[in-house]
């Protein structure tokens, strides 16, 4: 398969475990999808078994490859294991701009991650279905829509996307209505615009993320608009430091205090396990 | 949770340990609709690993009808004399395992963590030496500084020729020994007599062995029974599996720890692969009621009248179908309906042993416990001490001197089960 890194002097490649997290049908897959799919490294895997997906990042000094962890739906009664936040570098938080609730739903995520998963780790909140909003309808100031990235443009673009926020102005005054519970998130509520379905104004959202220090996004996966960049800002926010060999998605806190390496210092089951295999028999 | 009510499933899971948790990955990948709950608000079940506060919650608040005796967690507040930091890091950099257990490499787990993939989301660690506790000697005059020590076990048979502590008459009994072993199934004229005799027996009568190289051997055993109830069919069993285990991934050990806290990472591990197959998962929710019904029954169709449906009720007050349900007796409930469940576990067996154990949070990374077994190897994490039945005062020893052995599984902050600079102990 064609690496479109190929030509020029191999860059420093790490591996970095993301973790996907939102209320259900905010996008999430679609998300992930769209990123994943428009490039060269999809994860080949059958369904089954395909533990997370994977797609790289090129940056101007080095390449990240994530490992995109999906909730596998296990968030849905709120049962997400331990493991599934162990050694995250990186987190996308995803709502619905067309459902408040599902702000208040991210907000939860949000807290969760700050609680359960390594303290280094990058947060984006990132608004979905941006499509559904009318261009004006998040900022009624100059007519701001989050800046579009090309659809479908490659992935591992070298543009370094502005790693604060993304370009979404964030001006003063707007008395929107505070993401605050989960009031009447279907239904029109008051909006003017009768094609607009956008519930949650971008200020709201982004008042927020600066708040709590998170990267910000509106994206949509259905055009492929901001997808790219909201990876790309990822990828930069990500300190060099907590950066692995490219063997990864492992190398978290206590490893870097015990000055553990990556390989070699566990145990490589599969080396020889075939052999115990083929002489054991395997049980399954 | 509500949209759940009145939905059917193939299979219906109680409880996340490691079972229950591996069955579910096996019958997600068979096209099966699984439902597993657990009613903890944690994955693992008995194996189950913790952070500080969690830890201290289990402890206090588990219902009694949890198959478990006594428990308390204590914060020593004694004196500091070494000034070293006896503080404790944050909750969340624990990993507290409620069962630690060693994974052999021969273990028929690890192929089936391989070939169902999962291995590649967990870390494998070394279990290095295995030391054995040996008390001052009787006459102390004759060595004024011998105190205490812990000797280690020869991993090898170059291990044995190379070691000082055994005199060369005792090292050829060994060797024979260790060969035998090797392949005792064949020479089953040799052991069958001592089969179920103390296992000491058999090493004094038959190799001659002395009695300074039973401690060793026993430790191997990992019995948890006084050395007169360790039989020699036990034993030779348990030797055998530990060095047919030696090298298997790697030279000078045989035994892994999975990293962050043992069986309940392979746990959770497979429940999310559960998932990813289409399992649908809800913790802090458990089978409150289980009773056969016969509505569910007319709609099989396989044609068998031997319908197998039963009506679940979960808790908080959802009622669910399901062809099978699959529990351990701790996560089902202990009455059913019109036979509506088999108890597949032998009922009653009086063979019930109860354990007692502790996890020690040490101040110190203990570098000796965990040297460098190998070149090539990875670093070990894990360390395994041994304590002879009698060798240290407890409350059981001083009673009667059929005490049972300790052991203790020491993991190295490598484990991520504590922070760097101290060290797991459990002693079993």
């Amino acid at each position: 398969m064609a690496d479109s890194g190929a030509g020029s002097a191999p860059k420093p490649s790490s591996s970095v475990k993301l973790v996907l997290l939102g209320e259900a049908a905010v996008g999430k897959s679609s998300l992930v999808m769209r990123f994943v799919n428009n490039d060269f490294q999809e994860n080949k895997e059958p369904t089954i078994g395909a533990a997370f997906l994977t797609q790289k990042c090129t940056l101007p000094t080095r390449t990240i490859k994530f490992e995109i962890w999906d909730t596998a739906g296990q968030e849905r009664f709120a049962s997400l294991a331990p493991m599934y936040y162990r050694n995250a570098q990186a987190a996308l938080v995803v709502y619905d701009i067309t459902k408040a609730s599902s702000l208040t739903k991210a907000q939860h995520w949000v807290a969760e991650l700050q609680r359960q998963a390594s303290p280094g780790i990058v947060i984006a909140l990132v608004g979905n279905k941006a499509d559904l909003a009318n261009p004006s309808s998040g900022t009624d100031e100059e007519g701001a829509e989050p800046p579009a990235a090309p659809p479908s443009g490659p992935t591992d673009t070298d543009a370094p996307a502005d790693a604060d926020g993304a370009g979404v102005p964030a001006d003063g005054e707007d008395a929107s209505a505070p993401p605050s519970g989960a009031d009447s998130d279907d239904g029109a509520d008051g909006d003017d615009a009768a094609a607009d379905a956008r519930k949650v104004p971008m200020r709201t959202a982004k008042a927020y993320a600066d708040e709590e220090g998170l990267l910000f996004f509106e994206t949509s996966a259905k055009t492929g608009a901001n997808v790219a960049a909201v990876f790309t800002a990822i990828a930069n926010a990500i300190p060099e430091t907590s950066l692995k060999g490219s063997r990864g998605g492992v190398g978290g806190q206590t490893s870097l205090g015990a000055g553990r390496g990556q390989e070699g210092d566990r145990v490589n089951l599969t080396g020889r396990a075939g052999d115990m295999g083929a002489k054991e028999g395997c049980a399954c | 949770m509500d949209a759940l009510e009145g939905t059917h499933w193939d299979v219906i899971v109680s409880g996340t340990g490691l079972q229950q948790s591996l069955l579910v990955l096996a019958l997600s990948r068979s096209n099966k609709k699984i439902l597993h709950v657990d009613r903890n608000d944690f994955y693992g079940g008995n194996e189950a690993a913790f952070s500080l506060q969690e830890a201290r919650s289990w402890v206090i608040e588990r219902p009694s009808s949890y198959s478990l005796g006594a428990r308390a967690v204590e914060k020593p507040s004694g004196p500091d004399e070494s000034g070293a930091s006896t503080k404790l890091g944050p909750s969340r950099a624990y990993s507290l395992s409620l069962a630690p257990h060693l994974i052999f490499t021969r273990s028929a787990l690890l192929p089936i963590l391989v070939s169902s993939k999962v291995h590649r989301q967990l870390e494998f660690l070394p279990v290095g030496s295995w030391w054995v506790f040996n008390r001052s000697p009787e006459d102390p005059s004759s060595s004024p500084t011998a105190g205490p020590k812990l000797t280690k076990i020869p991993s090898s048979r170059e291990d044995v020729f190379a070691s000082d502590a055994i005199e060369i008459r005792s090292k050829r009994a060994l060797v024979k020994f260790l060969r035998f072993v090797a392949e005792y199934e064949a020479q089953a004229d040799v052991w069958e007599p001592f089969a179920s005799r103390p296992f000491t027996d058999f090493l004094v009568e038959h190799f001659k062995l002395p009695k300074d190289l039973h401690d060793p051997l026993l430790a191997l055993t990992l019995s948890l029974e006084h050395h007169s109830h360790t039989t020699t069919i036990l034993a030779l069993q348990r030797i055998a599996r530990h060095l047919r285990s030696m090298g298997v991934f790697g030279a000078g050990f045989g035994s892994l720890i999975p990293k962050w806290g043992g069986l309940s990472e392979i746990a959770q591990v497979a429940c999310r692969a559960g998932a990813v197959g289409g399992a649908v998962y809800i913790l802090g929710t458990g089978v409150v009621r289980v009773e056969s019904d016969e509505k569910v029954g007319e709609q099989n169709d396989d044609g068998s009248s031997q319908s197998r449906a039963v009506r679940v009720g979960l808790g908080g007050g959802i009622s669910v179908t399901a062809d099978w349900i699959v529990g351990s007796r701790d996560d089902l409930p202990s009455r059913t309906t019109r036979g509506g469940l088999e108890d597949a576990a032998t009922p009653g067996s009086s063979t019930s042993q109860s354990v007692s154990r502790a996890i020690f949070i040490v101040s110190s990374p203990l570098v000796p416990l965990f040297p460098p077994i190998s070149e090539g190897s990875p670093r070990p994490a894990g360390a395994v001490v041994y304590f002879p039945s009698g060798s240290i005062s407890t409350e059981e020893s001083d009673q009667g001197s059929n005490a049972p052995p300790i052991y203790v599984f020491a993991h190295s902050s490598d484990t991520g089960e504590c922070p760097s600079g101290q060290t797991m102990m459990t002693p079993n």
